[in-house]
């Protein structure tokens, strides 16, 4: 706890707390983000589980670096956000189960890059397993479980 | 909009429901922060190909996410508008709504020039070929505009009086 409470003190923290601009701007970034991440993610998403099926996987490969990127973002913009109350959020069990959902979400599409991009599928016939369908449904709820979750945080705890 | 149609809005069954329930709203924002992933990732598909960031496939092949698109702004259009009713006279003066809404309008117009004047041409183009500055613009315009839309929405709370 003791150090949730020193993140909370720290210039950056008090920065976000206090400055007119500095909470609005972080909290917008984290929208976009958002938007990205979770877009990108429901779309890929929707491919494996058959949709625009004549787009080849293979071509959505580079979709995962924008993925990447809107995650990078979330990530500063995230950690930001959480320092400048960081005791009540690691406190809160909204937001634990957000970053739940995160993770989970997070290890779900790396499982699903691992079993379908690559040499393999450059087709546009490419056969997808039931096994990534499944794990594509998965994700979908990961992700919306997040969103729910992080909009919650603001109500709850 | 004047005070009376304002009132109207707020008089209206979706204002009542809004306004009474605790845990409607809060739905009906996660429903719009949905909505606007829906919208937001399928015109990425759509424009990130336009831009050729995507490759090697028709372009024709995308259209199958404007639907998508569509959907996912039907759900932030009726989450908008049921908004609005719980309480028109804090969002119509609101600097952050009123550029939101004129934006909604640019993109929409952005995209009927999309539909009626590039769709059909960029159809018929190979697959691996690059488009042309028009395309590339409408693109551009399509994800800063929607970007500018997801900023002002967010800023709403921290502009009012």
């Amino acid at each position: 706890m003791g150090f949730f409470l020193w993140l909370q003190e720290t210039p950056v923290a008090i920065w976000i707390q206090e400055s007119l601009w500095g909470y609005p701007s972080v909290l917008s970034t984290h929208a976009v983000g958002m938007a990205i991440v979770v877009g990108m993610v429901l779309m890929v998403n929707l491919r494996v589980l058959g949709f625009a099926g004549n787009i080849p996987l293979s071509a959505f490969e580079r979709l995962f670096t924008v993925i990447w990127l809107g995650f990078l973002l979330n990530f500063i913009s995230g950690a930001l956000l959480f320092s400048a109350d960081a005791v009540r959020f690691i406190t809160s069990t909204v937001f634990l189960i957000k970053l739940s959902c995160i993770i989970a979400g997070g290890i779900s599409m790396w499982v699903l890059v691992k079993m379908l991009m690559g040499e393999k599928n450059t087709g546009a016939a490419s056969i997808i397993p039931g096994k990534a369908k499944v794990i594509a449904a998965v994700s979908i709820l990961l992700w919306v479980g997040a969103i729910i979750a992080g909009r919650l945080t603001a109500y709850i705890g | 909009m004047s005070p009376d149609t304002l009132s109207w809005f707020e008089a209206s069954l979706l204002g009542e429901l809004g306004r009474s329930s605790s845990w409607l709203f809060p739905a009906l924002e996660t429903l719009h922060f949905l909505g606007l992933c829906i919208l937001f990732g399928s015109l990425l598909v759509v424009d990130l190909r336009m831009l050729g960031y995507l490759r090697g496939f028709s372009i024709a092949f995308t259209y199958r996410f404007i639907p998508v698109a569509l959907f996912g702004f039907s759900i932030n259009l009726v989450t908008g508008i049921w908004f609005f009713c719980v309480d028109p006279f804090r969002y119509y003066p609101n600097i952050a709504f009123r550029v939101k809404m004129v934006l909604i309008l640019i993109a929409g117009i952005n995209a009927l020039l999309f539909w009626f004047l590039e769709h059909r041409k960029l159809q018929s183009l190979p697959a691996d070929s690059d488009t042309d500055l028009i395309t590339k613009t409408i693109a551009v315009l399509s994800l800063g505009i929607w970007v500018m839309v997801i900023i002002c929405g967010r800023m709403m709370p921290y502009l009012e009086y």
